[in-house]
């Protein structure tokens, strides 16, 4: 619970902090949720940190056809603000970890670290945004679906910075997230993003993402599909709650065994499909 | 003017709520860091160790092996021998280790410096080579002796006892019915706020111990015993501590190598647990009961056979050998059956060492007899009240010696149960759940009756001063460490005394302000320490009421003392309390204490309990709700005993459906506190709590019995026989996981 030696550096701007990372060994620090736990536990050993924590230019909710949000937004900023079109991404905020969590904790800090159990990889993934990632080289942006490579990796390289989310609004669509949790303020045991558009009791587009049941989120296209033009008849969702956990082989720990999440996910999906179709 | 049955606010508790509490860490002395070098295998052969690195590194002062540290540790760490007979017991000898090493996370070497960052630094430096030896994780495994821990013991049992009463075969084959059982407790892990630390300072003649513990007398006569060194010469202080739940009883070999270290040294030296260490420093339970039942078809149970095996982990600690000599004759409860057969057995594994956990043998004895009771009401489609009924010793046979020769002070049982149905409203709330089932919700509500042994002797000091401007000072060999039992003794105190409770100090835990004591643990401290204070007190106060007379010049007899004032009855003259001290103090009178260690003796509370369970369709478990009926004897601060209620009926939330203390095959301890899940204020449940206005005192004068694990030694088997309500399954562990109730 000792971290070791480690030097620490503060930027004034996004500028001067991709400077110092072009030219350091450095680990950017945000809202420190998880970096700071593993620094203490000597998993990780960085030579500085790189404190954007209260970067002005990176903390914001901007509205419009495509929303942005900058990435050290805390979480309880996130869960305050109701964005239209993006009702899921307040629901998601206010849903991670606990209050003291979200307090401290930015959007692009869970992002970046990418925790298979997190909420946001799987909440982004269902919504399609775009990463837009800064360094000295340049500017890119990376969809979500390319952004999560594994465990705690991403398309992130030691030097870049996550600077915001893009993310396209869902205007008319019902969402939710979901999230099973052995004890409050806990990880997901299985978490959903669910996002669903009804037109005349049938089904226009269906967008689904689980957490906690792989390396990476997992988007069951086949389920999804499966869902598209049907009248979400009991049949259809049992349908779709095989497809959605076909081929997924989710971990077994101490939360779980891999045969009970796969049961989880199932009862979450139908749930939440059954909770949305009774709310026509 | 009567403090006693009021409840009272805490006396001493604007320190915690401000901050300004003094935890062993937080003491301020000029002192050495200690840090530890920790075992990676579950057992192996230590080949060497480079410690070149380290020692080079500025900062660092010394690096310490088993071979060095154990020069001074001369005696092992063994068991409590007040309340644990060793002679049926095979005890290896536990000091640092030296040689093997015998589970993962074992310190294997320590490192001194001069502070923690630079100790923790070059224990990384220091690579100890460790040639694996084969290990045995497993309880079940360890039986079979094909992998010793010990080898020098020939056997992982550590002890075999048989608890035999009545004839259980005979019993048996005359049951109309008989039944298999099989009742577990899963691994624990104690987890108080405050991770266990030492300061340890010797100044070439004496050793200061500022030590996290909850009995700082025997921690005293304990390290004296191992370091040959006189009591007199050791004083232990207890600052504040942040809970124990019977984990800070217990002493580990890195505590000893602190207090090795200062020796060797010269200097102070101090190490603080981190948390990753705490988790690591004891864990608790793990029990399973296999066997037989055989009841009548009226649902009386006649007999219970079969074979109780405790888990000891690698060594035996300072009170885990309580447990499998303690669970056996606690098993018949508060019931008739009295044809039983047990063996009870003690295994050691390579694993992290066991201790008593609040309840410590009662809440595993309670477990099994509970869900005996409740298997037989399933057997019979009996309601659980009318089983118990049936079986409950009558009022008509207290005092009541059990099988096991246990004798049952006071009680009335069947009319608690009676009364508590009412009061709980259990009918109520089982037609309740049965509705809203029908309408698919799944709730349940379950009941679990205890009776529970506690106030252990053998004595307890204290001492009552009354100081020259007559407030007053009680020094208690009890070690309240959260639980406020300091405020109920200064209510009794202030009635004994006929003083302002203000003006009432109660003071403890440090062996050479008081010269003696035994602790808080076992649901004690209140019945022991508070009747031997008020016994001093009452001392006390026949001194003063000399010091009146001989000031007034009257015999003693002739001195009357009501509400703070002495009275000389014939001649109407008058002493104020404050003048009689002060006379005390005015070079012709010895001042004013007196002091007793007063003897006393175990005493049986009881009570039943109602949990309200509701669970998802994930298989997630929520306790609701969960009521309390009790008859604890006198309650001197009901508030203080409702906060007991409340505390072990979240632990036992806690030991029902969350907490597990996964051991992975390599012996290590796999989970953290992202997933051991100690329940958080959202998951303590509602509760309700009654004490039998109809108590029945136990023989102390404080005429009370105990609380302090009533919840924890009850709830799990009330919350497990909700869960049962709620899913229609059966479940005879802990905890339910969520995956248990979905499959």
């Amino acid at each position: 619970m000792y971290p070791a030696q480690v030097g620490y550096y503060r930027p004034d701007s996004v500028e001067e902090a991709l400077d110092f990372l072009d030219s350091n060994e450095g680990k950017v620090l945000a809202g420190g949720q998880s970096l700071i736990p593993m620094l203490k536990l000597r998993i990780l050993k960085p030579k500085y940190l790189v404190d954007i924590g209260d970067l002005k230019e990176l903390s914001f909710i901007r509205e419009g056809e495509v929303a942005s949000i900058g990435a050290t937004t805390r979480h309880s900023e996130l869960a305050s603000r109701k964005v239209p079109g993006l009702e899921i991404v307040q629901e998601t905020a206010s849903k991670v970890g606990d209050i003291q969590v979200r307090n401290m904790g930015t959007v692009g800090g869970s992002l970046g670290n990418a925790d298979p159990s997190a909420d946001y990889p799987a909440l982004f993934t269902a919504l399609d945004a775009t990463m837009v990632i800064r360094s000295k080289k340049g500017t890119r942006e990376v969809k979500a679906g390319d952004f999560f490579k594994g465990a705690f990796t991403t398309a992130l390289e030691p030097s870049d910075i996550l600077e915001q989310i893009k993310v396209p609004t869902y205007k008319g669509y019902r969402q939710a997230y979901r999230k099973v949790v052995r004890r409050a303020g806990d990880f997901a045991l299985v978490g959903l993003a669910l996002l669903l558009k009804m037109e005349a009791g049938e089904v226009k587009d269906v967008r689904i993402s689980f957490t906690g049941v792989g390396e990476r989120p997992h988007r069951p296209l086949e389920a999804e599909n499966a869902l598209k033009d049907t009248k979400l008849t009991d049949g259809d969702v049992s349908r779709a709650m095989e497809l959605a956990v076909k081929g997924v082989n989710p971990p077994s720990d101490s939360r779980g065994s891999s045969s009970y999440r796969r049961e989880v996910m199932k009862r979450l999906l139908k749930n939440t499909l059954e909770e949305m179709r009774g709310a026509s | 003017m009567s403090y006693a049955g009021k409840s009272v606010k805490r006396l001493y508790d604007d320190k915690f709520v401000t901050g300004r509490s003094t935890y062993v860490d937080d003491i301020k002395v000029n002192s050495l860091y200690a840090t530890f070098v920790r075992s990676n295998v579950a057992h192996g052969v230590i080949k060497r160790m480079h410690k070149e690195d380290a020692l080079k590194m500025r900062g660092v002062v010394a690096v310490f092996t088993g071979e060095e540290l154990n020069q001074l540790i001369k005696g092992g760490i063994g068991p409590w021998t007040t309340y644990i007979d060793p002679r049926p017991w095979k005890i290896p000898l536990w000091r640092f280790a030296q040689g093997e090493t015998k589970y993962n996370g074992e310190p294997v070497a320590m490192v001194v410096a001069q502070d923690k960052y630079t100790a923790r630094d070059a224990a990384e430096t220091v690579n100890v080579d460790i040639e694996p030896l084969e290990a045995v994780i497993d309880m079940e495994e360890a039986k079979k002796d094909k992998v010793l821990v010990h080898k020098e013991l020939g056997t992982n049992l550590g002890y075999v006892g048989d608890f035999n009463a009545g004839d259980a075969e005979k019993a048996l084959s005359n049951a109309d019915r008989r039944v298999e059982v099989e009742i577990a407790n899963n691994r624990l892990i104690p987890s108080p706020m405050e991770p266990r630390g030492i300061v340890s300072q010797y100044d070439g003649a004496n050793l200061t111990i500022w030590y996290s513990t909850q009995i700082p007398h025997f921690a005293r006569a304990e390290f004296s015993r191992i370091f040959n060194i006189p009591e007199s010469r050791i004083r232990v202080i207890m600052p504040d501590v942040g809970g124990g739940f019977g984990s800070k009883a217990h002493i580990l070999p890195e505590e000893l190598a602190v207090i090795a270290a200062s020796i060797r040294l010269g200097k102070t030296v101090r190490w603080t647990a981190t948390r990753t260490e705490e988790m690591i420093a004891t864990n608790s339970r793990h029990n399973v009961f296999r066997g037989e039942i055989g009841f009548k078809n009226d649902g009386t149970l006649v007999a219970i056979k079969g074979t109780l095996d405790v888990e000891l982990g690698a060594y035996l600690t300072y009170t885990e050998g309580l447990q499998p000599t303690i669970i056996p004759p606690m098993i018949p409860g508060p019931y008739r059956v009295r044809d039983l057969a047990i063996r009870s057995r003690a295994i050691y594994t390579n694993t992290i060492p066991i201790t008593m956990y609040r309840g410590a043998s009662r809440p595993e004895a309670t477990f099994i007899i509970e869900r005996i009771m409740s298997t037989v009401a399933d057997e019979l489609k009996m309601d659980d009240v009318e089983v118990r009924m049936r079986n409950l010793v009558r009022e008509d046979q207290m005092p009541y010696t059990n099988p096991f020769g246990l004798k049952y002070d006071t009680g009335d049982y069947p009319t608690l149960l009676k009364e508590g149905v009412k009061v709980l409203e259990y009918n109520k709330l089982k037609e309740w759940a049965e509705s809203e089932r029908k309408k698919g919700k799944k709730v349940g509500v379950g009941l679990a009756y205890y009776l529970e042994i506690c106030g252990f002797g053998p004595y307890e000091y204290s001492e009552t001063r009354v100081n020259e401007d007559g407030s007053v000072i009680v020094a208690i060999g009890g070690t309240p460490h959260g639980q406020g039992t300091e405020t109920a003794i200064a209510q009794l105190v202030a009635d004994e005394l006929q003083i302002p409770i203000e003006r009432i100090k109660v003071t403890w835990g440090d062996s050479e302000a008081i010269p003696a004591g035994t602790g808080t643990y076992g649901s004690r401290t209140l019945a022991i320490a508070g009747s031997a204070a008020m016994a001093s007190s009452r001392q006390a106060l026949e001194k003063m009421k000399r010091v009146a007379a001989r000031s007034m010049k009257a015999d003693v007899e002739e001195i009357e003392y009501r509400n703070g004032e002495f009275v000389h009855k014939k001649e109407g003259k008058k002493m104020s309390w404050d003048a009689v001290a002060r006379e005390a103090y005015s070079g012709k009178e010895p001042g004013v204490s007196a002091s007793v260690t007063l003897e006393g003796d175990v005493t049986f509370p009881y009570g039943v309990h109602v949990a309200v369970v509701e669970v998802d369709d994930y298989g997630i478990a929520r306790v609701k709700e969960y009521r309390a009926y009790d008859d604890i004897g006198r309650v001197i601060n009901p508030a203080l005993a409702e906060g007991q209620v409340h505390g072990g009926g979240t632990q036992a939330v806690g030991q029902a459906l969350y907490e597990l203390a996964i051991i992975n095959e390599n012996g290590q301890l796999a989970v953290t506190y992202a997933d051991y899940f100690v329940p958080t204020a959202v998951e303590a449940p509602r509760f309700k709590s009654y004490f039998a206005e109809k108590y029945h005192p136990s023989a102390y004068l404080t005429k009370s019995k105990g609380v302090g694990e009533a919840s924890l030694i009850v709830g799990p088997a009330a919350i497990v026989r909700a869960i049962e309500d709620a899913t229609g399954k059966r479940f005879n562990k802990t905890p339910v996981t969520p995956e248990d109730i979905l499959k």
